[in-house]
């Protein structure tokens, strides 16, 4: 017996219920034949979930790229970092967050923070790429502090 | 480590370099990990049933046709791609999931699933650079099954093992030497089908679909041993929680209940107990609520006071596609009830599903799970948990 699809499943986890409860006799909504999947996010910043990891900023290197601590990452594994993206690599058995940065033959990994230097890629380090950076997730509540001294900076 | 922190299961490369066994017990290699040469971890089920699904998901993309065979294990029919070049898509494959998920795996090539089994060995012990073994000549075969030991063959145990050997029968390609007839008497119709597979003849098909289960079984070993009825209740409430939310993910209710205690295998005669009860429900169902009750009903009359009890379980047995239990179907009042009950059921699934696991649970249950297996070295749930994913450093 073959099934009846009725809706393509995608990689999103948000499904549309095609009747939610029961089905109640009486004017039909004319909008139903037009619901269509709500946006998600999820979609939108992985283009890849089987190779999307998450993960958690401690530190303040790449300030200058809108990257917080405790801001929440999201880290794709099947990007190849081109020049300038925001990379999670491993440096001494740690994960760190920098900038890849190839000039000539050598490779850098860049804070985007002046007060930090950058570090040299050399054979000597062991460095490895895990993952590129496409999207951050800013906690804009939790800098409401910062922005509430700049404001009033700002008329003064 | 295994369940409850016992022994070495399964050891990385390095340390299976120190000579680590598998089985190892934990006081055997205590000094080693308090000198810090070696260290471990419980058995994290989350992460790696997580990473499990982003392999084989990565797998369908290539290879759609595609079994999930265990926690570590796929097949994939690859009888549409006839005319690619296999070896050097698997070798693609295999280092995109390197990269992707940072795991390396391993794909052996073969005509049946048998041989298949046969070359991802092969792979994993004598191509590491590429990680794969396509399978594809008849001279290839033949040197596979020369350095492949009769209990290496997938489908043969222990017992047929000793019995083949004493037949002399030592390698993979010894018993496809054997006339079919003998082995068809020797082993029935599984060893000959095993036979047959190895001789490249497709006899075990490919399964997409695991048949709905017949019986669901939970029950664990204790972190230790437990004598009073309260700890004991709670984790029979606990298993039988987990079976039903397995039960009703496939959509089915189940008529009979089976439950188990047992004391240590190792106990002396005298304190060795172990009893077990059958229990007909009234009617079939897969409401966690019902089950706790009869479950629990059944371990007071199989429980005795004064042993010393390692493990509790249960069976849900007699299982049936819940569309078959039509018992109220004629009384209005109580199918209304039935309707709540089953969206109750379905929204709780949901709940502990989005929220983790005994989100809303059953007074019966507990809170303490002193009883539970021992995770000490438990690593976190990294891709399953916001809280528990990876730190990055940015100083």
């Amino acid at each position: 017996m073959k099934e009846l699809l009725l809706y393509q499943r995608g990689e999103s986890e948000i499904l549309i219920p095609l009747y939610q409860e029961r089905i109640h006799a009486g004017f039909e909504s004319p909008a139903a034949d037009y619901e269509e999947a709500r946006i998600d996010l999820n979609a939108y910043v992985t283009k890849y979930p089987h190779a999307t990891f998450y993960a958690r900023v401690i530190g303040d290197c790449m300030t200058e790229s809108g990257i917080f601590p405790e801001d929440l990452l999201v880290v794709d594994k099947s990007l190849i970092p081109t020049n300038g993206d925001i990379v999670v690599g491993i440096l001494d058995n740690e994960f760190i967050l920098r900038s890849y940065f190839k000039s000539g033959n050598r490779v850098y990994l860049m804070p985007d923070n002046i007060s930090y230097k950058p570090i040299t890629c050399n054979s000597s380090t062991q460095f490895e790429i895990w993952g590129v950076v496409p999207y951050t997730i800013l906690d804009q509540k939790r800098r409401i502090h910062d922005r509430l001294d700049r404001l009033e900076q700002f008329l003064r | 480590m295994s369940n409850n922190d016992g022994c070495a299961i399964s050891r990385s490369n390095e340390a299976k370099e120190m000579g680590l066994k598998m089985g190892t017990p934990y006081f055997a290699m205590q000094a080693e990990q308090e000198q810090g040469l070696i260290w471990w971890r419980s058995s994290n089920y989350t992460l790696y049933q997580d990473m499990m699904r982003r392999i084989t998901g990565i797998v369908k993309d290539t290879f759609p046709d595609q079994e999930i065979y265990s926690i570590d294990e796929c097949y994939c029919d690859l009888s549409t791609f006839k005319h690619h070049n296999l070896e050097q898509i698997a070798i693609e494959l295999r280092a995109k999931i390197l990269q992707y998920t940072g795991v390396p795996v391993c794909i052996g090539i073969g005509v049946s699933k048998t041989l298949s089994k046969i070359a991802n060995k092969i792979a994993k012990k004598h191509h590491k650079d590429t990680g794969v073994f396509f399978m594809d000549t008849q001279e290839k075969i033949d040197a596979s099954l020369k350095i492949t030991e009769i209990d290496d063959v997938w489908g043969i145990g222990p017992r047929y093992t000793i019995k083949l050997i004493k037949a002399g029968v030592n390698t993979a390609h010894d018993f496809t030497l054997l006339p079919e007839d003998y082995v068809l008497k020797l082993m029935t119709i599984q060893g000959r089908r095993t036979y047959r597979e190895l001789k490249g003849e497709r006899c075990i098909p490919m399964e997409y679909e695991r048949p709905a289960k017949e019986g669901i079984s939970t029950g664990r070993s204790f972190g230790k041993m437990e004598t009073e009825l309260a700890p004991i209740e709670e984790a029979l409430a606990f298993y039988v929680a987990n079976a039903a939310l397995k039960l009703r993910a496939q959509n089915s209710v189940c008529a009979r209940l089976f439950v188990y205690v047992q004391t240590s295998l190792f106990a002396v005669v005298n304190q060795k107990y172990c009893a077990e009860i059958d229990i007909k429900l009234p009617v079939a169902t897969g409401d966690t609520a019902k089950l706790i009750k009869e479950a629990l009903k059944g371990l007071h009359q199989i429980y005795k006071k004064g042993f010393r009890y390692q493990k509790v379980g249960v069976e849900l047995r007699d299982l049936k596609p819940d569309t078959q239990v039509q018992a109220s179907l004629f009384d209005p009042e109580e199918s209304g009830k039935q309707q709540k009950l089953q969206s109750a059921l379905k929204i709780i699934d949901q709940l502990n599903s989005s929220y983790g696991k005994d989100t809303v649970r059953y007074g019966a249950m507990g809170y303490g799970k002193k009883w539970a297996m021992r995770q000490e070295f438990l690593s976190r749930k990294y891709t399953t948990r916001i809280e528990d994913v990876i730190i990055v450093k940015a100083y």
